[in-house]
């Protein structure tokens, strides 16, 4: 014997919403006084453009580093801010949307801190790749401060440069006064 | 109970056991149970009498077992202008200038005794149950409060107050009496506040009590325990903690309440007061190892790189404060024959040597803290 059964589906209602957050660190720039701080300051701005940062319309420069990532040069020149920004989408569903909007949030809340960790942990791992590329401006930019403080000397005639296997810049210059 | 060889007072075991707690607070006894309560409520006259002989004495002991009881130059105002004057320190006699050194005892004996009478039977009875010592109470704990040592009168006070506090952790008490009780004397006495420089919750240190006679006469006795309780509290405030939060507030403490002393020190002329600061220059390049930057993202409480960032500023602050010390003697030796601060600068400029031998590598540490690029 068999019996009929039928069944109502009623439509669940789905609710989306975004989780993301955000960590930051900074990196503090300390520089040699080749030149005067201005001039450093500015010499430093000029690297960073010619290597892709692009005016952050508040005075500073910003390059996007990819996945969410980012770092800010301040107006004063100073400090370099990281910021990783994470995302998650969460989904709730409900027989209202309502009570799927009110499922999502829940569930936002739940993986905030998850979605956190995972901005620290992505930010952490990127620091040494960050600081080495800021050190590496800061390492031309001294060389190109060095070769304008040698022209403002006398007449340069020659200048040579050479990177040692751990990365140290040694730079002669040949002044004639 | 003996005190003298002279003089034999008796004492009941109630008072003797105050009298040796009072010895203990004073670093002169090896620490023990005090668990008989006085005879009285108040200090009987024999007890008086033990105390008032002893208690002088155990200061007298502190200040030279400190290093106060050496030779030293120090600063005198004579007819208008700042002279150097060579003294032997001893904290016991005229120290050559400006009269006698006095260390008398104003509260201080009151304030021992309701500490032994209230507190140390409380203590004792509470130590083996740790989890009901912190849930004291409200009337045990206003009973508390009001045993602790209330503001120091003395020039004896103030070092009573800071030899207690210095010796406090040798008695091992419970939580919270330790705190509590170091904290009080802290607050007794500026002086027994500048060797509790990482304990966020004292007052702004108050300087000009500190460096105005007759109280700096103490500062220059203790120089060498006030310098020995300076490193101890920036060791404390990066080491005792193992949250992320407590290192940063302690070392803000420190960092605020040392750059109070220096600029007092130097708003009043008597940067010759100094060594605590230079003391811990030279100890910062040890207190603050390369690998602590990456050893404070695993602190419990450092849960991001901002946190990490605001514990490494806070620890920074110690640097600023060495700076601005470096600072300030820069300042004193571009000081000319003739000017204001002539002769100050020439006893600053005998301290400061292994301070400024020891620059390069404070520089290096702080670099290695920030992780500053350039």
């Amino acid at each position: 014997m068999s019996r009929g059964y039928r069944v109502y589906v009623e439509p669940l209602s789905v609710a989306r919403t975004n989780v993301s957050a955000e960590d930051e660190l900074c990196i503090q720039l300390s520089l040699l006084p080749v030149l005067g701080e201005d001039r450093m300051r500015e010499l430093v701005r000029e690297a960073l453009k010619a290597d892709g940062w692009k005016d952050d319309g508040q005075g500073g420069l910003k390059k996007q580093l990819g996945d969410g990532l980012s770092a800010t040069l301040d107006r004063a020149g100073a400090v370099v801010t990281v910021r990783q920004e994470a995302n998650a989408e969460v989904t709730g569903a409900g027989r209202s949307q309502q009570l799927a909007e009110q499922q999502a949030e829940e569930r936002a809340r739940n993986v905030k801190d998850n979605v956190k960790r995972q901005a620290t942990t992505s930010l952490a791992r990127a620091e040494g790749d960050v600081r080495a590329a800021v050190d590496a401006v800061i390492q031309r930019v001294y060389v190109t401060a060095l070769e304008e403080k040698a022209r403002s000397m006398g007449q340069l005639e020659s200048m040579e440069q050479t990177t040692s296997a751990d990365g140290t810049v040694e730079v002669v210059l040949k002044v004639r006064v | 109970m003996m005190t003298s060889a002279a003089q034999r007072i008796a004492l009941p075991v109630g008072d003797a056991d105050v009298y040796l707690f009072a010895l203990a607070l004073l670093g002169h006894k090896r620490a023990d149970r005090f668990a008989v309560p006085p005879t009285s409520a108040e200090p009987s006259v024999d007890l008086q009498r033990a105390l008032s002989q002893a208690l002088p004495t155990a200061l007298l002991r502190f200040i030279s077992s400190g290093g106060g009881e050496r030779t030293g130059r120090v600063l005198r105002a004579r007819d208008g202008s700042m002279v150097a004057v060579d003294v032997a320190l001893s904290g016991r006699d005229d120290d050559g200038a400006d009269g006698l050194f006095d260390v008398r005892l104003g509260t201080f004996p009151g304030s021992v005794f309701t500490l032994a009478r209230d507190v140390m039977p409380l203590v004792d009875k509470r130590t083996a149950n740790d989890l009901s010592v912190r849930a004291l109470g409200r009337s045990e704990r206003q009973r508390l409060r009001s045993s602790l040592p209330s503001a120091a009168v003395a020039m004896g006070d103030h070092i009573a107050a800071a030899c207690a506090f210095v010796h406090l952790p040798k008695l091992s008490l419970p939580a919270p009496y330790d705190v509590l009780i170091s904290r009080a004397f802290a607050r007794a006495s500026p002086l027994a506040a500048l060797c509790a420089l990482d304990d966020p919750e004292l007052e702004p240190l108050d300087t000009a009590a500190l460096l105005r006679p007759p109280l700096v006469r103490a500062v220059e006795l203790l120089v060498p325990t006030i310098s020995t309780a300076v490193v101890r509290a920036a060791r404390e405030a990066l080491g005792r903690s193992q949250d992320g939060e407590d290192v940063r507030i302690r070392c803000a403490a420190v960092g605020a309440q040392l750059r109070r002393y220096v600029d007092g020190l130097d708003a009043v002329g008597r940067l010759d007061l100094v060594e605590p600061a230079l003391a811990l220059a030279v100890a910062l390049p040890t207190l603050v190892p390369p690998e602590l930057r990456g050893r404070l993202l695993r602190l419990p409480g450092v849960q991001t790189m901002a946190d990490r960032d605001r514990v490494i500023a806070a620890v920074s602050g110690l640097f600023d404060v060495v700076d601005a010390t470096y600072a300030a003697i820069g300042r004193l030796a571009q000081t000319r024959f003739g000017d204001d601060r002539t002769v100050e600068a020439r006893v600053v400029a005998g301290l400061t040597e292994p301070a400024l031998a020891a620059r390069p590598a404070v520089e290096a540490a702080r670099r290695a803290l920030t992780g500053v690029v350039g």
